[in-house]
């Protein structure tokens, strides 16, 4: 099942330190356009320092440091790119559904008005194209008016990843997106992802592993720092290679 | 409580002797009863202080507060005396310091939040933040006249008295701020700038705006601890008797709480004086009233929105 | 919801009904071979079985991959489950049929037409059965199930009468014994095909009803 997608980003020796303490250690990986990865492993694993990495959400922690190169389509996301730049491509939803306090227009017409976008009618256009990417349109249309925070988990995250389409991003990072979600929920928003996939390159930290088997199209677990597989999703998780892996996902871990 | 007696084998706890423990229940019981007699009594003498204060100056007031009392302008004679002017004093000494100290204030709360980086010497000037927020305000009326009235020569101006309670209240307002910024929730602010915001737009279009509510009630209060200053005033040499009223902020003035302290001290000289006093109190505690009121419902209508 | 999986499982019962093509073609071909005594079609058949157990092997690997990834539950686990059972009894049919064809090889010409008959007769049958369960899977019809389940018993029926038909023929004349035999085995093979039929019938009803039931 190997898929001919060209490379999105490109991992080589990477590693993070958060001040003294080494968070990542030489991870090489390459992330493939139009797919979904997974990325799991234990709490402290460094798999959302790896995902805040590729957007540079990590800059905005003091003390931190990368070595190595991420590249994204060729080009140094660290010394070659603007890091404003770089979050218009690569977009993130949150681990909490974190609408802003405001009306679910302003919400999604947040990023495009950021970028210079004042024109009621291209504003009214992206934010139907991206309430219905998100599939939440039917259930919102009549109030775009209300206050986001109004609306259920489910529907906060959906606008989320609305909010998130709407400044076109081709990379979508998800920080676990449903794990504040209902088991309904939760489906819905898989769903979703599974939808994206077709336009866009997705990237998702999780700590459900049934999820990972659900979504992704490769998988990579982490574990102290450490990319320890990575794989096509079905290989690692009915036959994985290293025994960590295998410890991990059977749950006889540590 | 009736004693239950359980069988042998039913018995459950292995350490607990049910026995020993119901005879304790009793005392726990009775100790708690006497705690929550205690607190009511505190709160009694709390409040009975309060009213007979509120009482007694109320039966002094009554009479003497009338419109006529309210728009009138000040005078020896206390049957003509009116306090326009003092109001006036104090509604303009509000207007320099709520802008100043919300301006300044909510500016530090920014940097100290968003902008400067949290280290020591970040922790050292927030604790000295806290601190000048105990600093006894004749401190800062002796400040205020060194720095505002004699440096740049403002001498006994509202500007001056303005600038003084400024100082005086920054503290709380830069506290309270920072509170209110702390509390947006940095997810939203990881969200903004996910979507390529910079770190302004982020202060000015999510932080603000979920912090102004805490910012407007910790403002309010602290406007109405100003207004009720008595201290700096005094040590920035208020005139005693103005009969002119005040028109612009370089005007000298005078304000309610130092028409009181004045009138009470006078009070040997004519003992009228005290009504007159107590009706000004009257006017202040009104104005506070209002003043906190608005802070509680500002508080009340926007807590916890997310 | 469960797009995904629900995907996969369609796509799992398209394979799984191609497979059942393959095998209902080689039981045709091995049964031909058997009447027309050609051993070039019994060739055929043998070389064939190759393309059914790579079938097998690659269901299970999907139904594998897919418990692994997509944890179904309830009505889907058990039609994963059922799909893993039953193309194990369509491999064995398959096998079945290449037995057949080694028989035919080993045959030679012979000249046992009553016998013959009476084994294409429930050669028919035997295919008819196993088409039938299958399709009764995929459309989910206890009904279509029970009923082919229950043709087992005439297929038994057949094969003893055959047994017995072929008996009475060797006490006759000895010489053929070897023709016999073999013909006792074709039998004795499409009866095993019935019952893996049964077997796959009993799935779907486990599937549908969560019971096991045995015919």
């Amino acid at each position: 099942m190997e898929t001919k997608n060209s490379v999105k980003f490109k991992i080589e020796n990477m590693d993070f330190h958060y001040g003294d303490f080494q968070a990542l250690k030489n991870i090489n990986l390459e992330i493939k356009e139009n797919e979904i990865t997974a990325l799991i492993g234990p709490s402290g694993c460094g798999k959302s320092t790896f995902l805040r990495s590729l957007n540079r959400m990590n800059d905005l922690i003091e003390n931190t440091k990368v070595d190595g190169s991420i590249t994204l389509d060729g080009v140094d996301i660290y010394k070659d790119y603007d890091v404003i730049d770089l979050r218009l491509r690569v977009g993130m939803v949150f681990q909490k559904p974190n609408p802003f306090p405001m009306s679910i227009y302003d919400n999604i017409a947040y990023g495009p008005r950021l970028n210079g976008i004042r024109k009621k009618s291209v504003l009214d256009k992206i934010v139907e194209k991206s309430l219905r990417a998100a599939a939440i349109w039917d259930e919102v249309k009549d109030d775009l008016k209300k206050n986001a925070l109004a609306l259920s988990g489910g529907q906060q995250q959906r606008i989320c990843i609305a909010r998130t389409l709407a400044v076109e991003p081709e990379v979508i990072l998800m920080d676990e997106p449903t794990s504040a979600l209902d088991p309904i929920a939760t489906l819905k928003i898989e769903d979703l992802i599974n939808e994206l996939k077709k336009d866009y390159t997705i990237v998702i930290v999780t700590h459900n592993m049934q999820q990972a088997g659900r979504i992704s199209d490769k998988t990579a677990f982490f574990l102290m720092g450490e990319l320890i597989e990575f794989s096509e999703t079905d290989k690692l998780f009915s036959n994985p290679e290293n025994k960590k892996t295998e410890d991990y996902i059977t749950g006889r871990f540590g | 409580m009736t004693k239950t007696t359980v069988p042998e084998s039913h018995r459950t706890h292995k350490y607990i002797d049910p026995e020993k423990a119901h005879q304790r229940v009793k005392k726990r019981v009775m100790i708690n009863n006497i705690a929550h007699v205690l607190f009511f009594l505190t709160i009694v003498f709390a409040m009975a202080v309060l009213c007979v204060l509120i009482f007694n100056i109320i039966k002094d007031s009554i009479g003497w507060l009338d419109w006529k009392f309210i728009t009138g302008k000040l005078s020896i004679k206390p049957e003509k005396a009116g306090i326009k002017g003092v109001i006036m004093g104090s509604a303009l000494l509000m207007a320099v310091v709520a802008p100043v100290t919300l301006f300044v204030g909510v500016a530090t709360a920014i940097y100290m939040e968003e902008y400067s980086k949290k280290g020591a010497i970040h922790a050292l000037i927030n604790i000295n933040i806290a601190n000048l927020a105990g600093v006894p305000s004749v401190i800062f009326g002796l400040l205020g006249l060194t720095v505002f009235g004699r440096l740049f020569g403002l001498g006994s101006s509202i500007l001056a008295g303005g600038l003084t309670l400024s100082l005086l209240v920054l503290p709380n307002v830069v506290v309270a701020s920072q509170e209110a910024i702390k509390a947006v929730p940095n997810s939203l602010r990881e969200a903004s700038y996910g979507l390529g915001a910079t770190k302004w737009t982020t202060v000015r279009k999510v932080v603000l705006p979920g912090a102004l509510p805490g910012i407007m009630t910790g403002s309010i209060l602290a406007l109405s601890r100003a207004i009720g200053e008595t201290a700096p005033l005094v040590v920035l040499g208020i005139p005693t008797l103005i009969m002119k009223i005040p028109t612009g902020v370089m005007d000298d003035f005078t304000a309610l709480p130092i028409q009181i302290y004045y009138w009470t001290l006078d009070t040997v000289l004519t003992k009228e004086y005290a009504n007159l006093a107590a009706a000004t109190i009257v006017v202040l505690l009104g104005t506070l009233f209002v003043l906190n009121s608005a802070a509680i419902i500002i508080r009340n209508k926007f807590q916890r929105r997310y | 919801m469960r797009d995904t999986l629900d995907a996969k499982i369609k796509v799992l019962s398209n394979t799984l009904v191609e497979m059942c093509t393959k095998v209902e073609e080689n039981i045709e071909k091995s049964l031909k071979a058997l009447v027309t005594q050609n051993a070039e079609l019994a060739q055929e058949v043998i070389d064939f079985d190759g393309e059914i157990n790579a079938y097998e092997t690659s269901i299970e690997m999907s139904c594998v991959n897919l418990i692994a990834t997509q944890t179904p539950l309830a009505v889907d686990l058990r039609r994963v489950f059922s799909i893993i059972k039953i193309v194990t009894d369509l491999e064995r049919i398959g096998d079945h049929c290449v037995n057949i064809s080694k028989v035919v090889l080993t045959l030679g010409a012979c000249d046992l037409n009553g016998a013959l008959e009476e084994i294409s007769s429930m050669g028919d049958m035997v295919k008819r059965m196993v088409k039938h369960s299958i399709k009764s899977f995929v459309e989910e019809s206890v009904d279509l199930a029970e009923l082919t389940a229950k043709e087992d018993d005439i297929v038994d029926q057949s094969y003893e009468a055959l047994y017995r038909n072929l008996l009475k023929q060797i006490k006759k004349d000895i010489s053929n014994e070897n023709q016999i035999i073999g013909l006792l085995l074709v039998g004795r093979y499409l009866e095993r095909m019935a019952d893996h039929s049964t077997n796959i019938c009993e799935r779907l009803i486990y599937l549908e009803t969560g019971k096991n039931v045995k015919y």
